[in-house]
Order: structure tokens, then sequence, then C-alpha cells
């Protein structure tokens, strides 16, 4: 047996276990995600190389990746539209647990996956700023007012993150220290957590098949093996390796005018942050900010929903509002803040 | 009471001021006082009775007044004069004495040695009181205000009427380029003195206006002394620069004068109809070629590519056109052939990293097609592997 | 025979593994050689905007009297040698913009555009500009001629 034969069968071994029946090709969202996180840190690390993380210098180094290092557009394109493409799987993954009331019993995994929610969010917001270019540095002003109307602790995170009401003062080195120091460590243990609880409470099985298996949390074993998934994720990973390539080709991310003080650039908002702009927009910052933040918290308390129709009600209701909010903060994000 | 304060106020200020003699003057001619005090007379001593007499030392009203005048029109130039046009007086402070000699050589001047006390003299520009320097932002004759304060007579038709002036120049003047310039704060837009002159302001010669525009356009003065338009500007019928771009309501100059001022003199057929045709259409194509260089170094950062090397070729490229336009006016086909060709033949270097950028995109696709052409193979080897561990898994 | 169909499955899924194995082994490789290439560092070297230095010229290419037009940082730049010392300014008039030529014999820039004309310090002495030429910092560093953003400008 050669080598290459060895660690296949090993590998058949060890995921020969067949999967539960209710066990879909939605399931594979999750190791979906896995691969586009390896492949952010990857790109990542590659960025890193090159970018400098000073007010003076991080918009040129930027345009050096771009223009002068070998497929470095690629690169950058690449972690670009990676990182789009995490938030919306990241999304659909959220949607898929709740939607399959998959929290049910995992109440701790529900909350560590909320954490790396608002991990990944925090990851966009300190990356788009990296570039420092006029949209980076002017959504980091019009984020900082944004902060300073949030009441008690606004302050206190614009010392943390911002260092300080100065833009100039070391803003951008905090970002870019956050970006690739803190906030992977924190990803990563929150991800080595959320997995380790995966691995060790099961899959959890919807209420059709309960009872039907031989104990909790089994239903019927279905012909695939955890091989099988393996398969397929490979075969995502591989579709999503080729699609990302695809983008960063044909919409190679460029970069924005270098800073101007003294000309604010209109704010144009990510995708993923309109719906928190269109509740701004319909009530007021501040009682926006008091609103997503009880929104949030509301998300950890979804596991005491125990009828399953009403959370199905409930996060229908809430998909619908958070795509109206969306759709309102697209159509009110160049006007005034 | 009242009278003692602002007498002691009055002291006060005159103390601090560097005027020696006691002047009375303005403790009772208080409206004065303020435009006097603001004056360049003021701190170089030149008090009321210099001009106006009388005794400042006092503040009986008889004794002050004895003696005292106030200067008629026809007095106030050889007044002014008195002091300015004395190179002894005027040493100290640096100034010249030559405005009454300018002044009697200009059209004002002329018209008061011949008697006629409507035109206008020093203070109907300088004023009377508030004589200020013209580099002080607040003053009547300062850049910014000169077109205003000249305005006060040559906007007044009825004023206008016996010398058949119009009255809309200074309105014309704003709207032009150099109005416009003016109000922008470009610190040498010529004003209305820039081109009449200051003190010996006169209507410009018909053979004079090339000289005169030439001082601040020196490039387009010197191709057009070469031009075979130089020999017709010393007659009325063609004014020089004026016959084509206008007088004081100067606009940019577009291509389209080609055909409004051009064909005024040179009928359809013409040779110098044609040469007017060709110069037009040598810039206006040059231009279209710059414009689409500029866009397709556009194109080329917004897909990442450095194009810094080709921007310094284009500041040359544009060197080349500006030139051009400044030296159709020798109206020389054959220097702006070669001028527009030097800036079109960079034009079209540009324009052809189009073809090189599109050689790049080309093996970014390739490259990408690639890919795809292996991931697809793969994804095949891949299901067929999946398919047969499945059968293999069933029986 | 089922038997022997196992087998064949067998054998086809192992053939199909080294096929998949190597497939994936290659695609590795690209992906690698792609990382090495974006590592290894392009020929144009970073330099930070405000540290940024580039050598011009060589000293006996600007004989005392001379100039000579130059790319700093992809502007065009004179960098004259004068009696007093090395000067550099921008070629480009601030007028709009046309590259102005030295004139040695005058000593002063001459636009060719618009004719407007600078002294060798870059202020304006005639024409159209209002602003004068921005100047730079010119060094001699051993006989090399280094250029250098100017700090109060």
């Amino acid at each position: 047996m050669t080598p290459l034969r060895k660690l296949q069968e090993l590998i058949q071994a060890e995921f020969r276990h067949p999967v539960p029946a209710h066990v879909g090709r939605w399931h594979l969202v999750g190791g979906w995600l896995l691969f586009l996180v390896a492949l952010q840190i990857l790109s990542g690390i590659l960025l890193m190389i090159y970018y400098r993380p000073s007010p003076d210098e991080a918009y040129e180094s930027v345009r050096y990746v771009m223009n002068d290092v070998r497929l470095g557009w690629l690169v950058r394109g690449m972690h670009y539209w990676g990182a789009h493409l995490l938030i919306v799987v990241l999304l659909l993954h959220l949607v898929r647990v709740y939607f399959f009331t998959a929290y049910r019993e995992r109440e701790l995994n529900w909350a560590i996956g909320l954490l790396l929610f608002l991990g990944v969010g925090a990851f966009a917001f300190t990356g788009m700023l990296l570039p420092w270019d006029q949209q980076a540095y002017w959504n980091a002003d019009a984020v900082r007012n944004a902060l300073e109307h949030v009441p008690m602790v606004g302050k206190i995170i614009l010392e943390l993150l911002w260092g300080g009401h100065e833009l100039e003062t070391g803003a951008l080195l905090r970002f870019y220290i956050f970006h690739v120091g803190l906030l992977p460590w924190l990803l990563g243990m929150l991800i080595a957590a959320h997995l380790y609880l995966v691995n060790r409470q099961g899959l959890y099985t919807p209420s059709p098949f309960q009872g039907e298996g031989q104990g909790e949390g089994q239903s019927p074993a279905s012909s695939r093996t955890y091989y099988d998934m393996l398969l397929e994720g490979l075969f995502l990973a591989l579709v999503t390796f080729g699609g990302l390539l695809t983008l960063a080709v044909l919409f190679t991310p460029t970069l924005g005018e270098s800073i101007d003080l003294l000309r604010p650039s209109p704010v144009q908002v990510s995708w993923y942050f309109w719906p928190v702009v269109g509740l701004f927009r319909l009530v007021s910052v501040e009682l926006g900010v008091w609103l997503v933040g009880l929104g949030f918290v509301g998300l950890f308390l979804v596991p005491l929903l125990r009828v399953r129709w009403m959370a199905l009600g409930l996060g229908a209701l809430a998909v619908l509002g958070v795509l109206v909010l969306t759709v309102l903060g697209y159509l009110t994000q160049g006007g005034p803040r | 009471m009242r009278a003692l304060v602002i007498a002691g106020l009055a002291l006060f200020w005159i103390g601090q001021s560097n005027v020696a003699q006691t002047n009375n003057c303005i403790v009772c001619h208080s409206e004065i006082r303020v435009d006097y005090l603001e004056s360049a007379h003021a701190p170089a001593g030149v008090t009321c009775v210099d001009c106006h007499g009388g005794d400042p030392a006092t503040l009986d009203y008889r004794a002050a007044h004895a003696g005292s005048t106030t200067p008629t029109r026809a007095q106030i130039p050889q007044l002014c004069a008195s002091c300015h046009a004395d190179p002894v007086k005027m040493k100290p402070y640096g100034l010249r004495t030559d405005q009454y000699a300018e002044y009697l050589t200009s059209g004002h001047g002329k018209a008061f040695a011949a008697g006629d006390l409507n035109a206008a003299i020093c203070t109907d520009c300088h004023t009377s009181h508030r004589v200020m320097s013209r580099f002080e932002p607040r003053s009547s004759v300062h850049p910014q205000h000169l077109a205003q304060t000249c305005a006060r007579c040559h906007a007044d038709s009825e004023l206008m009427k016996p010398y058949g002036l119009s009255t809309d120049i200074v309105d014309n003047f704003r709207q032009g380029v150099h109005g416009t310039a003016l109000q922008n704060g470009n610190p040498r837009a010529p004003t209305c003195a820039t081109c009449h002159g200051l003190h010996g302001s006169t209507l410009l010669q018909p053979e004079d206006i090339v000289t005169v525009c030439g001082t601040c356009h020196i490039a387009e003065r010197q191709y057009f002394d070469k031009s075979v338009h130089r020999s017709k500007t010393n007659s009325a019928e063609f004014q020089g620069c004026a016959a084509c771009h206008g007088d004081h309501r100067i606009l940019s100059a577009q291509s389209s004068l080609f055909e409004s001022v051009c064909t005024q003199c040179h009928s359809n057929g013409t040779s110098a109809h044609a040469l007017g045709e060709k110069l037009k259409t040598l810039l206006t194509e040059v231009q279209r070629a710059l414009h689409e260089a500029e866009l397709v170094l556009q194109q080329a950062e917004g897909m990442a590519f450095d194009v810094s090397g080709y921007r310094s070729r284009l500041h040359e490229a544009q060197t080349h056109f500006l030139q051009a336009r400044a030296a159709q006016h020798v109206l020389d086909e054959a220097q702006l052939v070669e001028l527009t060709r030097r800036a079109q033949a960079i034009a079209n270097d540009i324009r052809g990293e189009a073809h090189s950028l599109q050689t790049a995109v080309q093996i970014r696709w390739l490259g990408l097609t690639l890919v795809w052409g292996y991931l697809v193979l793969v994804l095949i080897v891949l299901s067929l592997y999946r398919q047969a561990y499945r059968r293999e898994r069933s029986l | 025979m089922k038997e022997h169909e196992r087998e064949t499955i067998s054998d086809r899924r192992g053939f199909l593994g080294k096929l998949l194995g190597g497939a994936l082994g290659l695609g590795l490789l690209g992906v690698l050689g792609a990382v090495v290439a974006y590592i290894l560092p392009p020929h144009r070297r970073f330099v930070a905007p405000v540290r940024r230095r580039q050598r011009v010229a060589h000293a006996r290419e600007i004989p005392l009297g001379k100039g000579k037009q130059v790319l700093f940082g992809g502007e065009p730049v004179w960098v004259l040698h004068l009696r007093e010392g090395l000067i550099a300014l921008s070629a480009r008039c601030t007028h709009q913009g046309c590259l102005v030529q030295w004139d040695e014999q005058r000593g002063t820039f001459a636009c060719p555009c618009h004719g407007g004309r600078f002294d060798a310090h870059g202020n304006v002495l005639a024409g159209l500009p209002t602003r004068p030429l921005p100047q730079l910092r010119a060094e001699m560093i051993q006989d090399e001629i280094y250029l250098a953003p100017r700090e109060d400008r």
C-alpha cells in the first residue's frame, strides 16, 4: 500500500460511521465556513507580508500590493471576496441552525456561535479600514461619531478601540492589531470550542426523528457516511475556491482615493451593515444602538423558545424585518447621518 | 463734559499715533475722524491743515477756521501733487512721484486740463479722507475693489453720455475670465488699471492692444507677432487680440471661435478659411486623443495596474498640446502639425498601452480558464470516486 | 460474482483515489508556486511616501550651472546645480501643469505653453502662474544626488 492509500484508508476508517438520516446538504454549511476561515487566514497572512499599518504608509503599501507584487491583486481579491462570502455563509449557517431549531439543548454552543458572529463583524469592520483610503477614514469617523451616542460604554469603547477621540493617533495600528492579532486568537479559540461542543453533543435531531433511533439525539442511520460528507465538502471547497478566484479576476477590488482630511467622503456602508443603517434611519441613532444591542441579547435567549412554531414564526418575522431594514439602509445610506 | 471726553480720547489717539502736532480739527469734525485716522496720511503725519489750512492747536471756532478752505475740484490734483510729485518729500516713504505726470497724460487728466470738472481727479478714486494704500484690503483702489471704484463713474450713463463711453464695461469685465479670476482671489488677475494704466489710464490704442495683453500672455504675443495678423493690427478694423477674444467680457477661448469669429472676415472657400479649418481639426483631434489616453489610464488604474510612468508622459503630451494652442496664433500650419504630432504620438503610445492592458487582462482570463479547467477535471474525478465509494459500500 | 464486482469496484476506486490525490497534490503545488511568487519581493521596492528618498543622478551628470530633469516618484522634477548648491523644483508649471524648461543663459525656467517664467528658486517672474514651483530637498551624498520631499511644505 502506498502511503497515500494508507492515508485514505485511515481517513475512511475515521469517517466510516453513517450519518443520521436527517443530515442533509445543509449540514455542510458549517464545514464550508471552516474552509473559508482557513482561506482568509492564509490570504491574510500573505497580505501581512507587504502591508504597513501606519497612517503614512498603509495606503501606499496596499497600492504596492495591487500594482507591484506578483499576484498581489489576486491575493487581495481573494481576501476581499472571501470576507464577503464568509459573511454570506455565516448568515446562512445562522439561519440554518435557527430554522432547524438546532440550537435546542445546545444553549452554550448557540451562544458561542453568536459570539463568533460578533467576532466576524468586528473582523469585517477592522479589515475594511486597513487600506486607510478616503472610504476607510470617513467610515471610521462615522462609526466614531455613532459610538459617541452609545450610552455609558460608548466612550470606553472609543478609548479602547480607537485609542481616543482622534483618528490620527494610532487608531489604524489598533485596528490592524485587532484584525491580525487579537481577533484571530479569540475567534480561533471560540471556533475550537464550537467544534468541540458539536463533536461532544452530537448533531441535533429534529423532532420528527426523535424516538425513532436508538436513543436521545439519534435518528435512523442513512446510507451516507461522514466520508461522503467529507467528499461533498471537498467538492464545495474546490468550487468555492474557483468562485473566489473568478470574483477576484472579474471584480478586482480597487483602492479608493487617498485620504483628504478636509473633504469628508459620503459614507458607504458595506452591505452587511445596511440593516443597522436602516434601523438608524428609521428610529434615531441612540435608539437604534439600543435596539441593536437588545436584539443581539435577544438572540442569546433564543434557546428558551420551546415551541417550535413560535420559534419559526418569530424567525420568519425577524428575517423579514432585517430584509426590510436592509433595503431601507441601502436606499438611504448616501443621505445625511 | 462729553466734549472733554472726546477731546481726551482724541488726545489719547493722537498720542498713540506719530502725529507730532496737536490736531484739534477731528475733535469737532468727528464724522471725518475715523476715515482720517484709518488713512495712510494719519500715521505719516499729514494732518487736516496740510490740505485745508486753519489752526489745529485751538478749540476756538473762529481761531481754528481762520484761513481754512475746502479745496475745489479744480485745485485738488495740484494740491496732491504738491507732495506726491516731490521726490524729496516722497523719498522716506518709498513712494513714486510720477503719478501726477502720468495723470496729465491720461484721458482723465487731459479732460481735466481742458477745464472739464467732471473729469476724474485724485479723490474720485482715492477718496478725500480715507486715502489708503492699494495693498490695504479695504482700500478703494485695492485690486478687488478697483472695478467697483471705476464703475462709480463708468457705469453712470448720465456721466458717460457726453463722452460717448459705454456703461456696461465693468459688468462685462466681471463676467469674463479676468473678473472671475480676480474674484477667485488670483493675486495676479488683472483689474481695470492693469490694461488701461493706473494714473495714466486711457483708452487703449489698437496698436497697443497686443502689447498690453502680451505682458501676461507672453507666449501668445510672441506667436501672434510672427503672424500675418500682426501687420493688420495698426488699423482700426482689426484690433489685435480683441478682434477675436473681445475686450472686457473675455471668455475662455473655445474651438467654436473658429466658426463664430474667423468667418467674420474669412468667408468660406478662401485659403485662410481652409487654414482655420485645418488648425481647428489638428487641435480638436489631439485634444480628443489626450482625453482618451486619460481614460485609458483611469481604466488601467481601476484594474490595479501601475500607470505612474505613463502619467509623466501624459504631462509631456499635455505640454505639447497647450503649446500648440498658444502657437496657433502664428497661423503656421507646419508648426502646429509638428506640435500636435508630438502630443498625438504620446497619446497614441498611451492608447497603445490599452492593448498591452488587454493582453494582461487576457492573461488573467487565461489563467482563470486554466484553473477552472483543472477544477472541473478534479471535480469529475471526485464525483466518480464518490460514486465508486458508494457502490463499493452498497455491495 | 458479487465478489468479482466488488473487486472491480475496489480497483476502480483505488485508481480514482490515486488520481484524485495526485490531482489535488498538483493543485496544492500550483497554489504553493503562486504563494512563492507572491512572497518573492518584486522589482520595485516599497518606499514609504514620507520617508521616500530617491537617487536621481550622479554628480557628474549635472555640472555647475546646468540642470537635469528627472522623475521623482513618477513626478517630473528639475535638479539644478548652482553656485549656491543643489536645487530641486517640481517641473510642472503652476499655471496649467506644462513641463517648464531650464534656460541656462538667463538662469530662469520658461514654460513653453504660455511663456510663464520662474527664477532658479521657483519664484514667479512673469506670465500667468501665480504660485511658485514647489521645492524638494536635494542632497549630494558621495557624488550621488538624492531627492526627498520637503517636510515644511
